[in-house]
């Protein structure tokens, strides 16, 4: 538990700008692009992972394909504990690194700390498109993926629900959404987690020509997201509109007496 | 016989009894018990023995001693220090690693456990390579300093059935530190377990384990480490109090769990471990504390 609040607390405690300014490569993974892990790991993302899905089999079939040998599955999984239904430490990796880097991917042309001229931060919609559009050569092996993903255990604590959330982070601050410093910076951050989560569930299911269906449901979700922030903030100012009438009210009244 | 006091605040209380009648030409090996962890001194060689100074010649003797007396009780003494935990520990350094050579990999792997003399690991790690991978391939070499663990491991695999006169299956009696039989760039996993805090110069063993692994080959380490909680480590602190009495019950032997509880004091931090685990040259260092950081599992990969 304590761990858990560490976790969210490193993200959450505050929403500071100078997080999303640190120069750093591809955290959380341990190790940089030019890596054999990386090189492995994409190679296996991006030619074998379609086919065979996230298993050990599309990780060997890059291994066999880079000339490399099998200890660098053990090289790989490293930094994973197998959870208690022995997943393999190298799939669960192979895991994080697919939602490392299409987080990564999503918000390069806009992070001033990787690229000299930013582009224009685009709309919140847009980005939330862009993510799911990243997904779409791996979309027939979503299931499996989110069934690996919510195995209770270290994984999820540890990485997949910090790095939902460093997505929501991220799609907020790199877009030109406008954001809060009170307690709505969280509510919005948690509204947005779980509209991408329910997107991605029906992509899974989804058999419509170019994930259209998906895209049509990920919008209303969306547009969900930003009514229920009407709501909040309709339900905020009228909170605060009863409880200063309430005080002048008062005052009123104490001074006539 | 002759008694020594600790200056350190940290350390246990002193009370070693270092028994140089026993001196056998036996060093480190893999084991839950006793070892020394060197620190070279000033111009005078000395070293840790435990919680005492001694000369660096004398201490190779000294851990030798120990384990010779320690090797045939090996098994019960673990399992009643660490109460059962250590073979989960075990279980999961196996499991963590996850090594064996995949149905459609090309290659086999040849693994190398040092200071392995039970063989625990090792027979572990092949037994997860059969079940999990179907590989009756990989090949693996059990090395460690003292002869006498080293039969312990071989009585065990002739008592199973298994791994005994097999031509996968070597043992072989070596120093971890030099490793002098081992080819450079020949093993694909390296695995050390209990044994490295024994080795009279940690560094020298980190190198040549950089030595003998193939370039993409893993460096993997089970050793105790330091526990982080307060709570739990007054807790652990007691229980270490207990250890050299449990040993003289049970294995009538006090010294050498009084010296196993000392060098786990010794030992470096974590984080100092991994620095040097990184400066023999592994990249992607990391480790895993496991209850609480009585234990931790450390890594790095050769590149």
């Amino acid at each position: 538990m304590l761990a858990l609040s560490r976790i969210l607390a490193r993200r959450l405690y505050h929403p500071s700008a100078l997080e999303h300014q640190l120069a750093h490569s591809f955290a959380p993974l341990t190790y940089g692009p030019g890596s054999t892990q990386f090189k492995v790991l994409e190679h296996a993302l991006n030619k074998h992972v379609p086919s065979y899905g996230f298993n050990e089999r599309a990780l060997v079939a890059s291994l066999n394909d880079l000339d490399l040998g099998p200890s660098l599955l053990s090289v790989i999984g490293a930094s994973n504990s197998p959870s208690f239904l022995n997943a393999s430490p190298a799939v669960l990796e192979l895991i994080k690194f697919h939602l490392v880097t299409k987080r990564y991917a999503l918000t390069k042309e806009l992070d001033p700390a990787r690229t000299s001229s930013p582009a224009e931060p685009p709309a919140l919609e847009t980005l939330f498109h862009r993510r799911l559009e990243l997904n779409k050569p791996i979309a027939p092996h979503l299931t499996q993926l989110l069934s690996s993903l919510s195995i209770p255990g270290e994984f999820l604590v540890q990485t997949a629900l910090p790095e939902l959330h460093r997505l929501s982070d991220d799609m907020v601050y790199f877009s030109k959404e406008p954001d809060a410093n009170d307690f709505a910076w969280y509510s919005k951050r948690i509204a947005l987690s779980c509209a991408f989560v329910s997107s991605e569930l029906f992509m899974a299911q989804d058999r419509s020509a170019n994930y259209a269906d998906t895209f049509e449901f990920a919008a209303e979700k969306l547009h969900n997201v930003s009514k229920l922030g009407q709501y909040y903030n309709n339900t905020e100012e009228y909170m605060w509109y009863t409880l200063l009438m309430s005080v002048n009210l008062a005052k009123s009244q104490l001074t006539r007496s | 016989m002759y008694h020594t006091r600790i200056a350190s605040g940290s350390a246990l209380r002193a009370g070693i009894m270092a028994r140089s009648s026993k001196c056998a030409l036996l060093s480190s090996s893999r084991c839950l018990h006793a070892g020394m962890l060197l620190r070279k001194e000033g111009p005078a060689e000395t070293t840790h023995f435990g919680s005492k100074t001694v000369a660096k010649e004398e201490k190779e003797k000294l851990v030798g001693s120990v384990f010779s007396n320690v090797a045939a009780k090996y098994d019960v003494m673990n399992d009643v220090m660490s109460m059962g935990v250590h073979r989960l520990w075990k279980d999961h350094f196996i499991n963590k690693l996850d090594a064996g050579k995949r149905p459609n990999s090309k290659e086999p792997l040849h693994f190398i456990d040092v200071a392995g003399g039970s063989g625990d690991i090792a027979f572990g790690l092949l037994d997860h390579a059969e079940h999990k991978f179907h590989d009756t391939e990989s090949t693996m070499h059990i090395v460690d300093i003292n002869a006498d663990m080293l039969k312990e491991g071989e009585k065990r695999a002739l008592n199973q059935g298994k791994y005994y006169n097999d031509p996968r299956v070597k043992f072989l009696v070596q120093n971890g530190e030099t490793l002098d039989q081992i080819e450079s760039n020949s093993k694909d996993v390296y695995t050390v377990s209990f044994g490295i805090r024994n080795f009279t110069d940690i560094q020298a063993g980190l190198n040549t384990a950089y030595r003998v692994l193939k370039p993409g080959g893993i460096f993997y380490c089970l050793e105790f480490s330091k526990v982080d909680n307060p709570l739990v480590d007054l807790v652990y602190q007691q229980w270490s109090k207990v250890l050299p009495v449990m040993g003289s019950l049970v294995a009538n032997d006090y010294d050498s769990y009084q010296y196993l509880v000392e060098s786990i004091q010794r030992f470096p931090q974590p984080e100092e471990f991994k620095a040097m685990i990184e400066k023999a040259g592994f990249e992607s260092a990391g480790y895993e504390k496991l209850t609480f950081g009585v234990c931790a599992i450390h890594w790095g990969v050769k590149v």
